[in-house]
């Protein structure tokens, strides 16, 4: 696409507006694109919002974090709002929050006096505890929490739950909680690095700055950080293909995205093996040609696309094998393992992916097959599926049905074009995210260490 | 022998044709009856066939048997693939009747007309014999077969790649590098020996017309589905049979078996022989070993004949209105969501049973896959038969959704009962179907959502699989580079009555943001992504024609001799099946 | 404070320390007294409650005395139980509790520990204020999982932590059916805790059906098809559970491992409802009678028998003795497997089974 021409509405044209725009109308622009589905896919949606959410906080005036954390929160509503369906929005939201609370914590570590002394226990007055830190497993749920009474309630302490911005450093045992929460769980959260990979800021480092350093600095990088970490998830993901694939097997997979790309090309670099690819007719099948004979398509104008681009599997010398996805249960049989990526992860494990995935992980666990998900940690949502048709998302039906087939269009009560669909996590066998390889029973463990418990509900 | 003219699909080979007496003729009448009336319903997928069978009913036994089955058979094929094709086959269709109107001037002005419009090709060659009458027919092939071999050289060597009989010369030279064909290594088996001996270049001199006629249909998948095809086969040979004469010194019951395998290898060159199809010859030609050696040959020949009507008539005309009454009663007056997937003849019947005698109420969720979109013609079959807002059956709805969308209309449009035709009944309890009918099996158990079989005994065998590679056959894998050519007509105003689609508005030449977000091509693009495929190493496409169910998907099997367990497939086989 | 080795207390502390010091009151008649008078308290809180009264009535003045009175305490208290496995959840929770205390403050001299103690007795009694205020959390949690589109509830057995969920639900104006399965296909009597929960739905507009156990699976199927529309979307399996072990198992009223694998088998998701202190750090390796011993519990349901009399003998019958055990709180039990168990609902959030294990090892270490 020539650059001089306008971008049409998307992430490009997006990106083109943001620098210069109030920050007002980009997010109204945002909340525009992500409402006409514009913008669509996790990847580009995690992008917009991590750049919408740097130019929002780098235009807040805010004296203290708290200040940023409601006006992100109220602006990370809106976008969540926008595009209920594109879970990445809600986890770029939650992982910017976390970043704020970060900073916020160690300002407040750095002006408050040492209130840690290890050895004393402080006296607790007149009963009431202090909240103590949870025991990091909640999964809360996103819809419910505001019917929660319990949350705010100022009456009776609150139990294992924390308020807002409380500060997560505690001495150990005041009560009887301390034990039920793991010391070092708090921190490890912030500090282990291949955790929270780029999102967040070491604590080491940030415990030296001072409380009058520009807080704002801060989280602006530690956005930046994420913004990288979203560019570099599925090359990192790609990093354990050797792990995975070995010599002359029979690789399954559906549909097409960047991280299965990479990551059976990286395995190709090594080795031989071969690629069953199923095309996903009619939402992605074109995208899935063009991938597998390794030619563009025309409309590459959003940069991701060309980012996406890589030479296909053929010209690294593996066979492909490209089969419509009536063939997936017959071609199934031959295959060693199935790879397929997640649109997302939810907290308990189960995945989000495109529409036939599940027909086709039923299929590879009646052959027996292995079920391997690609999933970069920003695809990670802490949502429970109470509902899996929360999680179907619909395309055009025009892909199905053609309009000027009028018979059909006419006479049909109902012509389906589901997108993506829900995979429940008890067919999955094996995750590997951008921090290797994660088993379905600990997916909620590294789903709930990307985000800040007070953060869960938005 | 009109009944051969019609497989050309376009219909109006048989207007062009003045009713003769043809061989097919002979039949009895009733038989011709039913079968009309069994094969009304494949022609109801395509609804201006239908219009042309009311126009040639009044004339007694114009419309016969084949013809049309053969309609049925390519109603059933035409995809959405082939929209263009069809407008194609209108025009020729004018162009035909105009034709009809010269009348017999016709045969006169072939050789003008043949060139003239590569189109209206096969139908040329069968004109001349049909005028030219039985008694002349051998001298007739012979001066055919060198034009319909020349014909056939130009094809491309692989079926269904192009609407073969309708291919111009000139257009073919150009697709003959694709003859290599890059075979997948571990369904090599499946393979047809060589694509090359399927073409009708090399086709021996004895092969009758109607055969190397049907052999083209098969081939270019024109005439497809388990059942049209078999019966097609036994309409075909009923007139080989009558054309046939015993070589001096010979005896019939021994020299027709051997002269019928002859035609039968040559149609299985054209594509593999079905389940049901093999079972059929397997039976006719054990009738014929078991003639009386003294019998005349005429009355050997009638007596031949009479047994494949009714043959025909107890198999698949009787088999399929039993089981399409069983199966219907298997559905509820009211609140029954029916899925079902790609086409089935017996489906179809079953479900319009249902529909109109027994005035059940109820939805029928198509699932459809690529290729071939059989489903599409189910729907419409469907839809024009009344199951829509306003229509005959209304209060029976319709829904249309691709086998990705299986899992979303499983568990969104609540199912209630899974409704799937066969190719075969393995001796295995396995079903073998359509590509995908695996998936779809499965995922209704996976729901909870009883799986219904329903099969003709004549389609039950003793082959066993329990895998889907085992026993196949592979498709032409150029199919899967055809993608629809969709929204070539789309105007923005259409776009803009789809919810969402209409918000984005000012995409220019875009049609919208799904599509770009999506990454798909253009239109003028898409079209060819997949196009140079056999240029490009290691790439391999597969289109498998089948798959096998196993019989854990399945719940239960209606074959005329009532509703069994997948278990208990090798009884029927042992006790009655096809396999005798 | 070599006894607080992780490995000595997970099991009961040697002999000789028992021996010691002799507790001032009668845990096991306060625990009984605790369970008949509070109708909602559970085993592990009374537990914990007898085992603060029994150091709230003793004057210790020493670590070790502390500890040995909580061992001697924890064993009369389990001995004297059938099941003692939900009880001593709490037992040890709060030995560790008291242990890991003692820990942080090793120099802690003998003018402190009066102080200290009590400091410690006060967060204890704090401590089951806030666990009883669990059940309302899991209520919160739980509610997302009734949807307002007329899901279909099913539970057995009598858990307050269900009629907490269902009332919370109900009174929420949520739209659904309740469907109590029924160990015994007879008439329950109209004051079990049973019919009070169905009464107390009733009230609330709750449409209720109860069923036989003997009749879940037939019901199941009799919901499926025919009215799909309306209920087969949304079809969960709710349980209460009186413990859960290391690997997610769940220990409940014996016939919830039937019902969670008929509802598993109909592909129906099984929720178990239960407040994350009754997590114990148990690992069984079967889930049979042999395997709840070897946790403590006195139970023995397989009994053959040669002739007519014996089973006279034994005076009741054993659906009878279960009934007349599940009303102290002592009833007759089964393990269900964590593989037929789809989410552990604690007023923590909703977990997965496999969670189990990283919460306890948390809670120890």
């Amino acid at each position: 696409m020539a650059s001089d021409l306008p971008p049409p509405p998307g992430l490009a044209s997006f990106r083109a507006l943001l620098p210069s725009g109030p920050v007002e109308k980009s997010i109204e622009y945002l909340i525009s694109l992500l409402r006409r589905r514009q913008i669509r896919g996790p990847k580009e949606c995690a992008l917009a919002t991590a750049w919408l959410l740097r130019k929002v906080v780098s235009t807040t005036r805010a004296s203290e974090p708290g200040k940023l954390i409601t006006r992100v929160q109220e602006v990370g509503k809106k976008l969540v709002d926008a595009a209920p369906r594109e879970l990445t929005v809600g986890n770029i939201v939650r992982r910017v929050l976390g970043a704020i609370r970060e900073e916020e914590e160690n300002r407040d570590n750095g002006s408050t006096p040492d209130t840690t002394p290890g050895g004393s226990i402080p006296p607790t007055p007149a009963g009431e505890l202090p909240a103590p830190p949870i025991p990091a497993s909640a999964m809360y749920s996103s819809r419910d929490a505001s019917h929660s009474p319990a949350r705010h309630n100022t009456g009776r302490p609150v139990l294992l739950s924390q308020q807002t911005g409380q500060p997560p450093l505690r001495p150990q045992v005041t009560s009887m909680f301390s034990i039920i929460s793991h010391p070092t769980m708090r921190h490890s959260s912030g500090v282990s690095s291949p955790i929270r990979s780029g999102s967040s800021t070491p604590m080491a480092t940030s415990q030296v700055l001072q409380p009058t350093t520009d807080f704002r600095a801060e989280i602006l990088e530690a956005i930046t950080e994420i913004v990288d970490e979203l560019d570099q998830a599925d090359e990192l993901v790609a990093g354990y293909a050797l792990e995975h694939i070995a010599p002359s097997e029979t690789v399954f997979t559906y549909s097409t995205s960047t991280v299965v790309q990479r990551f059976l090309l990286k395995a190709a670099s090594k080795r031989k093996f071969t690629v069953i690819q199923a095309e996903s007719y009619p939402n992605s099948h074109k995208r899935t040609h063009a991938t597998t004979m390794g030619v563009k398509t025309t409309d590459d104008e959003d940069e991701l696309d060309s980012d996406a681009f890589q030479k296909p599997l053929i010209a690294a010398g593996i066979t492909v094998l490209l089969i419509p996805d009536s063939a997936i249960f017959a071609l199934m049989s031959r295959a060693n393992k199935v790879i397929i990526a997640a649109n997302s992860v939810l907290s308990n494990g189960s995945v989000v992916a495109a529409a036939g995935s599940k027909a086709l992980v039923k299929a590879a666990r009646f052959h027996r097959v292995p079920v391997i998900v690609l999933a970069e940690t920003y695809k990670l949502s802490p949502l429970y599926p109470y509902d899996p048709f929360e999680y179907v998302d619909y395309g055009d039906v025009q892909k199905v049905v053609e309009w000027q087939d009028r018979e059909m269009i006419t006479g049909l009560s109902a012509v389906r074009n589901p997108v993506s669909e829900l995979v429940e996590v008890e067919d999955v066998d094996l995750f590997v995210t951008n921090l290797g390889g994660v088993s379905k029973g600990f997916m909620y463990r590294v789903v709930r260490d990307q985000y800040r418990d007070e953060d869960l509900e938005l | 022998m009109s009944s051969e003219s019609a497989p050309s699909t376009n219909g109006a080979s048989s207007t062009t044709t003045p009713p003769t007496t043809s061989l097919a003729t002979t039949s009895d009448a009733a038989v011709v009856a039913e079968q009309t009336s069994t094969t009304d319903l494949d022609a109801l997928a395509k609804g201006k066939q239908k219009d042309k069978q009311k126009q040639k009913r009044p004339e007694p036994q114009t419309s016969t048997t084949a013809e049309n089955i053969a309609e049925g058979g390519a109603g059933a094929k035409l995809t959405g693939a082939q929209l263009k094709k069809q407008k194609q086959l209108e025009k020729q269709q004018r162009r035909a009747e105009k034709i009809t109107l010269k009348g017999e001037q016709v045969v006169a002005e072939q050789s003008q007309s043949i060139p003239q419009a590569p189109q209206g090709r096969p139908d040329g060659p069968r004109r001349q014999s049909q005028s030219a009458g039985s008694s002349k027919q051998k001298d007739q092939l012979q001066v055919q077969l060198p034009h319909l071999s020349r014909k056939g050289s130009n094809q491309p060597p692989e079926p269904g790649t192009v609407r073969v009989p309708f291919q111009p010369a000139g257009t073919t030279q150009t697709q003959a590098p694709r003859g290599i064909d890059k075979r997948v290594p571990f369904v090599s088996h499946l393979y047809p020996p060589s694509r090359h001996t399927a073409s009708l270049s090399n086709a021996p001199r004895e092969i009758h017309p109607s055969v190397l006629t049907l052999a083209l249909h098969l081939r270019s998948l024109t005439l497809c589905g388990s059942t049209s095809r078999t019966l097609a086969l036994l309409l075909v040979l009923k007139r080989v049979i009558n054309a046939y004469t015993t070589p001096p010194n010979t005896a019939l019951s021994r020299h027709l078996t051997t002269y019928l395998s002859h035609q039968i290898s040559f149609l299985s060159s054209a594509r593999p022989l079905s389940i049901a199809q093999g079972n059929a010859i397997r039976w006719l030609k054990k009738l014929i070993s078991q003639l009386d050696p003294d019998l005349e040959e005429s009355e050997a020949k009638k007596f031949l004949c009479s047994a494949i009507d009714s043959f025909i008539r107890e198999k698949v005309t009787l088999a399929g209105e039993v089981i399409s009454t069983q199966a219907s009663s298997r559905i509820e007056q009211t609140g029954e969501t029916i899925l079902v997937y790609g086409k089935s003849s017996l489906v179809e019947r079953t479900l319009l049973h249902a529909a109109k005698d027994d005035g059940k109420k109820f939805r029928v969720v198509v699932v459809d896959s690529r290729p071939l979109f059989e489903g599409k013609n189910l729907t419409r079959g469907l839809l024009r038969a009344g199951m829509r807002e306003g229509g005959e059956l209304d209060g029976c709805k319709v829904v249309y959704t691709l086998i990705s969308g299986l899992t979303e209309v499983l568990e969104q449009e609540n199912i209630t009962k899974c409704i799937l035709g066969a190719s075969g009944m393995l001796g295995n309890g396995a079903l073998y179907s359509r590509c995908g009918t695996a998936m779809v099996a499965m995922m209704a158990r996976e729901a909870k959502v009883p799986v219904i079989v329903v099969a003709e005994t004549l389609k039950f065998t003793s082959k066993m699989a329990v895998d889907s590679l085992s026993l196949n056959e592979v498709g032409d894998a150029d199919a899967l580079v055809e993608i629809e050519e969709s929204n070539v007509f789309t105007t923005p105003v259409t776009v803009s009555k789809e919810n969402e689609a209409g918000k984005k508005g000012g995409g220019g030449k875009k049609k919208g943001g799904e599509d770009k977000d999506d990454g798909e091509g253009d239109e003028q693009n898409s079209n060819s992504l997949l196009k140079d495929w056999r240029e490009k190493p290691n790439l391999f496409l597969l289109n498998l024609m089948y798959d096998v169910t196993p019989a854990e998907y399945l719940d239960l099997i209606i074959c005329e001799l009532g509703t069994l367990p997948p278990g208990a497939v090798p009884v029927v086989n042992g006790v009655h099946g096809g396999d005798e | 404070m070599t006894s607080s080795s992780p490995a000595g207390l997970a099991t009961p502390p040697p002999e000789r320390l028992s021996a010691a010091i002799n507790p001032q009151i009668d845990v096991v008649s306060h625990y009984k007294n605790l369970i008949a008078t509070d109708p909602s308290i559970t085993p592990a809180i009374a537990a914990i409650e007898s085992l603060v009264a029994a150091l709230t009535a003793q004057p210790l003045t020493t670590i070790t005395e502390t500890l040995t009175l909580l061992s001697t305490t924890s064993t009369t208290l389990l001995a004297s139980r059938n099941n003692p496995i939900p009880l001593s959840a709490g037992t040890e929770l709060l030995q560790r509790y008291i242990i890991t205390s003692f820990q942080n403050n090793t120099n802690t001299t003998s003018a402190d520990f009066s102080s200290l103690r009590r400091q410690l007795i006060q967060n204890s009694k704090l401590f089951i204020s806030r666990t009883k205020s669990a059940r309302s959390k899991i209520a919160q949690h739980a509610l997302p999982f009734i949807r307002d589109d007329a899901t279909t509830v099913i539970t057995y057995g009598s858990s307050r932590v269900i009629d907490a969920i269902l009332s919370l639900a109900a009174e929420s104006r949520r739209y659904f059916h309740v469907i109590f399965v029924n160990p015994s296909s007879g008439q329950e009597p109209s004051d079990s805790p049973f019919s009070q929960s169905t009464n107390r739905l009733l009230s609330l507009g709750i449409p209720v059906a109860t069923v036989p156990l003997a009749a879940l699976s037939h019901t199941i199927a009799s919901i499926r098809p025919s009215n799909a529309r309306t209920t087969s979307s949304n079809l969960i399996l709710l349980l209460g559970a009186e413990a859960v072990l290391e690997n997610g198992a769940a220990i409940s009223n014996i016939g919830s491992r039937l019902v969670s694998a008929i509802a598993h088998d109909a592909s129906i998701p099984v929720y178990f409802a239960v407040e994350s202190y009754k997590f114990t750090r148990q690992f069984p390796l079967n889930y049979g009678d042999s395997d709840l011993q070897k946790m403590g519990a006195k139970q023995s349901v397989l009994k053959f028998r040669t002739s007519l009399e014996e089973d006279e003998k034994s005076e009741m019958s054993f659906g009878v003795r279960a009934e007349k055990a599940s009303a102290e709180g002592d009833g007759t039990v089964d393990i269900t497997p964590p593989e037929l168990i789809n989410a552990l609902i604690t007023e923590n959030g909703t977990i997965t089974a496999d969670a189990v294990a990283e919460e306890l090892i948390k809670l120890w270490f």
